[in-house]
């Protein structure tokens, strides 16, 4: 039973790094259906920029990093996406993957090829409740995750401007005729995006450190809280990133941590063959294959 | 959408299987041939990319800085040393290209490369057939790997790691229970299974061995079984997220002592742990900032090039291009007399280890060449004060 808590409240905190990321991943797709392939980076790029200024101290840098993950967002919709030619999504993603690459050359450039982190998170202490470790950072993490979840579904629900990209997201063509300004609203997944993977960014830094290498980690494991959650529903993704962090604790504590990876993804694999197929099978096509991935409404 | 989907996925896979790679550059070479008229020319098969080009680009930085120590210091014989790189990417079949693009090459005479496992022992082969020198700079288990006439290994085996981390528990921490966890990837299996075939050497019970996830962000679950069969000393094998294993052992509260390998002697690794780790003991080829006699000048000249300590994989393309340009000295280089030169070599004091090598045997690396640690915090170390104290050396 110990054993079981201590898997789960890992799980957990994993998954609460995967939730962040896979919120901002979503975000993207179900508002222009952009598979942003750099979003790793931008978590790496603003995780180690904060480690940078972590001599201004931890509250400095947490707040760097999603500041600088956030406008690297924008800056890539308003300076390259928004002037692209192709109106394409598929060679958008593919734009976007190329600046993911310049942003590790940069990131190699500017800091070199050695890892960076702070230390102030691990130094926090746990407690102990009767042989079940919680660790404080453990803690910090989940309830980063869930603050943003919230804060997430509050702006989708709540504003304007959540409204309006609703609405952009389901039809773009029909929102700019009602008046909404579509190229405004458009960056804001992007800047929001970026926030949530700076956040992300942050938390690696203080959990295992980055490097310019890091990113491509962080995309794929965005990418699997969307294929449990779904690609259009940022907070189904963010419960798909949980549900992939315990999978992945489970699967290392009870099977051993050389194939919690390998079994993770066979089983993400399996769920979204299992959908597909039952989908499939009931509507006699998989043109949106993306909607059958869906965890039901929450 | 479905087709969108499915690209996602066919494009994170491909980059997951290039992660060992994503750019193709060919050779370049350094600067170091200046001067003298027909320069010796070494060839590096580094990984300058792809997923492990943090080891490659320091270790370009050596063979750089002891290109330009040698020529320095007149050369080989009068003759100035070049250097033309080759970037594998981190992909054996990559590996492979170049190697055989080297052989026909008979302007190399000789080869530095091999970075890591995963691309070492893929372009070692060819080398072999076609005759070129080769000094590798990767660690491998011994029993898998027959290195040939024209291969010569400078890093330690993995069962050498296994051998100097018991060997540490008995003699130093004189512990009879060990727990081992180890990472989910090529050296953390390969360590940790030496680890329990070689402990009965040592009297040394293995009481738990637990591998974690190369990625994780929280190895309490794992840390905890660990220390739940109650060792008496508990060691980490990891080459790379070292900081969750030492969180999560920290966090525990446990009196019973944590062991690190080499990956936690490159305070970068240990940088989102720092606190926890402090007081560590770690296990260390070389450290830039805690020297022996052997090892001061290539920590002087990473330092003042750098403005900050180096690490051991500078040290290996150093000790490398060293002993490649002794392996030279006796004759006009060619690949003939320079494997001679290397069967010769015969306990070089190196900054990454103590080498020898004979006809017979190319596992250059001595058991002697290895150096403990204790880190201090901040990015400091300073030498392990049991290890000092039987091995008459000073703490700092």
């Amino acid at each position: 039973m110990i054993r079981l808590l201590d898997t789960l409240i890992a799980g957990l905190s994993n998954g609460s790094v995967y939730a962040l990321v896979g919120i901002g991943f979503a975000f993207l797709f179900s508002t222009g259906r952009y598979m942003n392939f750099a979003h790793g980076d931008w978590a790496m790029f603003g995780g180690m920029t904060a480690a940078a200024a972590s001599g201004a101290g931890v509250v400095t840098a947490a707040i760097l990093s999603p500041l600088v993950a956030a406008g690297i967002g924008v800056a890539s919709y308003q300076l390259v996406l928004r002037r692209s030619r192709s109106r394409d999504v598929l060679t958008l993603s593919l734009i976007l993957l190329g600046l993911g690459t310049v942003l590790q050359g940069v990131a190699l450039w500017v800091w070199g090829p050695e890892p960076v982190g702070i230390s102030k998170l691990s130094a926090l202490s746990a407690w102990r409740f009767h042989g079940v470790v919680i660790k404080q950072v453990s803690v910090i993490v989940i309830a980063c995750a869930v603050a943003c979840m919230v804060l997430v579904a509050l702006f989708l629900k709540g504003t304007r401007t959540g409204r309006a990209m609703t609405a952009w997201s389901e039809n773009a063509e029909a929102a700019a005729l009602s008046g909404i300004p579509v190229h405004r609203v458009s960056s804001i997944p992007f800047g929001l995006s970026g926030l949530l993977a700076g956040v992300a960014g942050f938390l690696l830094l203080a959990l295992t450190g980055l490097s310019y290498q890091s990113g491509l980690v962080v995309t794929i494991n965005a990418f699997g809280a969307c294929a449990i959650g779904g690609f259009s529903s940022p907070i189904r993704a963010a419960f798909g990133g949980l549900l992939l962090g315990v999978i992945e604790s489970a699967t290392a504590t009870y099977l051993g941590g050389n194939y919690s990876q390998s079994v993770t993804f066979a089983i993400v694999f399996l769920i979204v063959f299992l959908v597909a197929r039952r989908y499939g099978q009931e509507e006699g096509d998989g043109d949106d294959l993306e909607a059958s991935l869906e965890l039901p409404n929450l | 959408m479905k087709k969108i989907v499915v690209l996602g996925v066919a494009v994170l896979l491909s980059l997951a299987t290039a992660a060992c790679g994503s750019s193709s550059s060919g050779s370049g070479s350094s600067g170091s041939s200046s001067g003298s008229k027909d320069p010796i020319e070494v060839g590096a098969i580094l990984s300058l990319s792809g997923a492990v080009s943090a080891f490659g680009l320091l270790t370009q930085q050596g063979v750089d800085l002891a290109v330009t120590d040698v020529n320095a210091h007149g050369g080989v014989n009068g003759r100035q040393l070049g250097v033309k790189y080759f970037d594998d990417t981190s992909r054996p079949e990559r590996a492979v290209a170049l190697a055989q693009q080297v052989v026909s090459d008979k302007n190399i005479v000789a080869v530095i490369g091999g970075t890591a496992a995963a691309t070492g022992p893929a372009l070692t082969p060819v080398l072999n057939k076609g005759g070129v020198p080769t000094i590798t700079l990767y660690g491998d288990p011994k029993q898998t790997t027959s290195p040939g006439e024209f291969i010569f290994h400078t890093a330690a085996a993995y069962d050498q790691h296994a051998d100097a981390i018991l060997k540490y528990v008995h003699d130093e921490l004189k512990k009879t229970k060990l727990g081992v966890e180890y990472q989910g990837n090529q050296y953390g299996q390969d360590v940790s299974a030496a680890i329990s075939s070689l402990a009965s050497k040592y009297g040394i019970q293995i009481v738990a061995s637990q591998s974690i996830d190369p990625n994780t962000t929280d190895a309490t679950p794992i840390v905890q079984k660990v220390l739940g069969a109650n060792p008496e000393v508990m060691v980490s094998v990891n080459t790379t997220n070292v900081a969750p294993v030492i969180a999560a052992w920290k966090s525990s509260g446990t009196s019973v002592p944590l062991v690190e390998t080499i990956a936690s002697s490159v305070s970068a690794n240990l940088s989102a742990a720092d606190h926890a780790a402090t007081g560590l003991p770690v296990l260390a080829y070389f450290n830039g900032q805690t020297t022996l006699a052997r090892q001061k000048d290539a920590a002087a000249a990473y330092l003042t090039k750098n403005g900050k300590p180096a690490q051991y994989n500078v040290a290996t393309g150093w000790d490398a291009v060293h002993i490649m340009a002794k392996a030279m000295a006796s004759a006009d280089p060619t690949r003939k007399s320079v494997t001679a030169g290397l069967n010769g070599i015969n306990g070089y004091q190196g900054a990454a280890g103590i080498i020898s090598f004979s006809a017979s045997d190319h596992e250059g690396f001595d058991d002697s060449g290895w150096i403990w640690l204790t880190y201090q915090g901040n990015g400091n170390y300073r030498f392990d004060p049991l290890w000092a104290a039987a091995n008459n050396v000073p703490t700092s």
